[in-house]
């Protein structure tokens, strides 16, 4: 058998009883090297960050697996170690940042995207019209209502809407459709799209 | 919203929706979290809480990103997806620079470097004796080396035995809690299939008590309400109620009506309108004169179209005067007086 190709429980027996340790724990740094690096890539973590995080979070695993009794599915533990490393080192950038020091993760503040609020518009409502959108949205049906921010404030497609509300694509495709022809019966005077 | 300074501002419904977003999303509240989010992926969640992180969801940037993360990284995993051999060799070799080692180093004792001693200037007797007195010393060094080394090496198997055992106990124990996972899954089972049964052997209790509640309750009622409803008609001319009328003079129910045959009829019928109350198993209609001797009686009454039972009395041979006709509801234990009717027979 391939070895990259083993099951993961053998490889798991292999590192935890001690024979052939670090030969195991390669054959698991390779196979889930290149998930993780597109996770941490996809973070906004610049090549050598992804490397250094992913020896991060092999590291945990390291000294954490003795502690993992396989109740979870071995990707989502490793997943999460990965979210909380991730985290752990945008923590450390912007407390770095605020200290003033010098920041020990490279690039720009790409990572931070995630977190941070939309950009600026230029402001296109008034008061009054706020809330009588607010309200608009707040009175669509609560999966309408969802499919409609996640597509205009998120601007995630069906297919991504789908997998978040784990819908169909189709369902998501009708639910804007309604949204729309709603939305358009009640303020029909104040757009000139309605498109979503 | 209407008024002309909102036309002025005309827009797209997408830019402005954007606008609010960037107010609304502080109303998003605390993040999720990994394991809420996986367990959410997994539909592990009750629907009370799955509503909320979807609530959530569709107003938090960042969790909405780590969930799709989630489905990339399990997408990317699934697929066996290698990358580029230079990265992943350079971080491997970095990687394994800061791994902990398991097993201690253990440096052999022949190997550490012995202490230097100085020889005093001792007349050369006593450094002869000395001498001896130092081969003698190494060569008890040289067997506690030994006796060391061999000490060691037991020491090495030892710890390798125990090794082998606490990964055999390891396996038995990881073995033991998946056994008794499967033991509490079944268990939960079990209890919640007890507990279904015990759930429908209720209902079936409940449904039994209910049916002998009906089975009781409607014979209450025939006797009851049928002994005051059924309908009695005397043909050809009259028909009457079967209702108590306090005024009568007759028991049972009826009205106080005498009634009347035609001089020319020989006979009469008898209807009692049971469409509504086939409350009895049987109807007993007697014909009795007036010292309450029976001339007549019938059981078995014919059944009409319309469902109600009948029989026709004779009236021939009777000489003139007056005569009872009763009608008795019968069941198995006991009968019931329906009605009583006065029958003049004139000449």
């Amino acid at each position: 058998m391939n070895p990259r190709g083993a099951p993961i429980e053998t490889i798991f027996e292999q590192i935890r009883d001690g024979t052939g340790r670090e030969e195991s724990f390669r054959l698991l740094f390779d196979r889930f090297y290149w998930p993780l690096y597109r996770f941490f890539e996809h973070r906004g973590f610049s090549t050598e960050e992804c490397q250094d995080l992913i020896q991060e979070t092999f590291l945990r695993v390291y000294r954490g697996i003795g502690t993992f009794r396989g109740e979870a599915r071995w990707e989502h533990w490793l997943f999460r170690i990965a979210a909380n490393t991730a985290i752990k080192a945008l923590r450390h950038r912007a407390a770095s940042k605020r200290a003033g020091q010098t920041v020990s993760w490279e690039g720009e503040d790409i990572a931070v995207t995630a977190d941070t609020a939309p950009a600026p518009l230029r402001r296109l409502l008034g008061k009054e019209m706020k809330e009588v959108l607010s309200q608009a949205i707040a009175g669509l049906p609560p999966q309408m209502r969802r499919c409609v921010r996640l597509r205009v404030f998120q601007d995630l497609d069906y297919g991504e809407i789908a997998e978040v509300l784990q819908i169909s694509p189709s369902t998501v495709k009708v639910q804007l459709f309604k949204a729309r022809k709603r939305l358009q019966m009640e303020l029909e005077d104040s757009f000139v799209d309605f498109d979503l | 919203m209407r008024d002309g300074t909102m036309n002025e501002n005309r827009t797209d419904l997408k830019a402005a929706l954007r606008e609010l977003a960037a107010e609304e999303s502080g109303d998003a509240g605390p993040h999720v979290g990994s394991k809420r989010l996986i367990a959410y992926r997994e539909g592990a969640l009750p629907p009370a809480e799955r509503e909320a992180i979807q609530e959530h969801l569709s107003l938090c940037p960042r969790c909405t990103g780590l969930l799709l993360d989630l489905r990339d990284f399990e997408a990317a995993s699934a697929r066996g997806e290698a990358g580029p051999e230079s990265l992943r060799q350079e971080a491997w070799e970095s990687l394994a620079r800061r791994l902990p080692s398991k097993t201690p180093v253990v440096r052999p004792i022949a190997l550490r470097e012995a202490p230097q001693r100085r020889l005093p200037g001792f007349p050369i007797a006593a450094a002869a004796a000395l001498l001896l007195a130092v081969l003698g010393l190494a060569v008890w060094a040289v067997a506690t080396v030994q006796q060391e080394r061999q000490r060691l090496q037991e020491q090495d198997a030892t710890i390798t035995a125990l090794h082998g055992t606490l990964a055999d106990a390891e396996r038995q124990l990881d073995a033991a809690r998946r056994e008794i996972q499967d033991l509490e899954k079944r268990s939960r089972d079990t209890v919640q299939s007890d507990g279904r049964v015990q759930e429908l052997e209720a209902r079936v209790a409940e449904l039994t008590a209910a049916l002998e509640e009906l089975r009781r309750t409607p014979q209450k009622k025939q006797t009851v309400v049928a002994s005051r409803e059924i309908e009695v008609s005397v043909s050809p001319r009259f028909a009457v109620r079967g209702r108590e009328n306090p005024h009568s003079n007759l028991r049972g129910g009826g009205t106080v009506n005498p009634v009347r045959i035609a001089p020319q009829a020989d006979r009469f019928t008898v209807t009692l309108s049971l469409d509504d109350h086939p409350v009895y198993n049987e109807y007993r209609l007697e014909l009795m004169d007036q010292n309450g001797e029976i001339l007549w009686s019938a059981h078995q009454l014919g059944k009409s179209l319309l469902g109600d039972a009948g029989t026709r009395v004779s009236v021939n041979g009777l000489d003139p005067g007056l005569y009872r006709l009763r009608i008795e509801g019968l069941q198995p234990e006991r009968g019931e007086l329906l009605g009583e009717y006065i029958l003049k027979v004139d000449q």
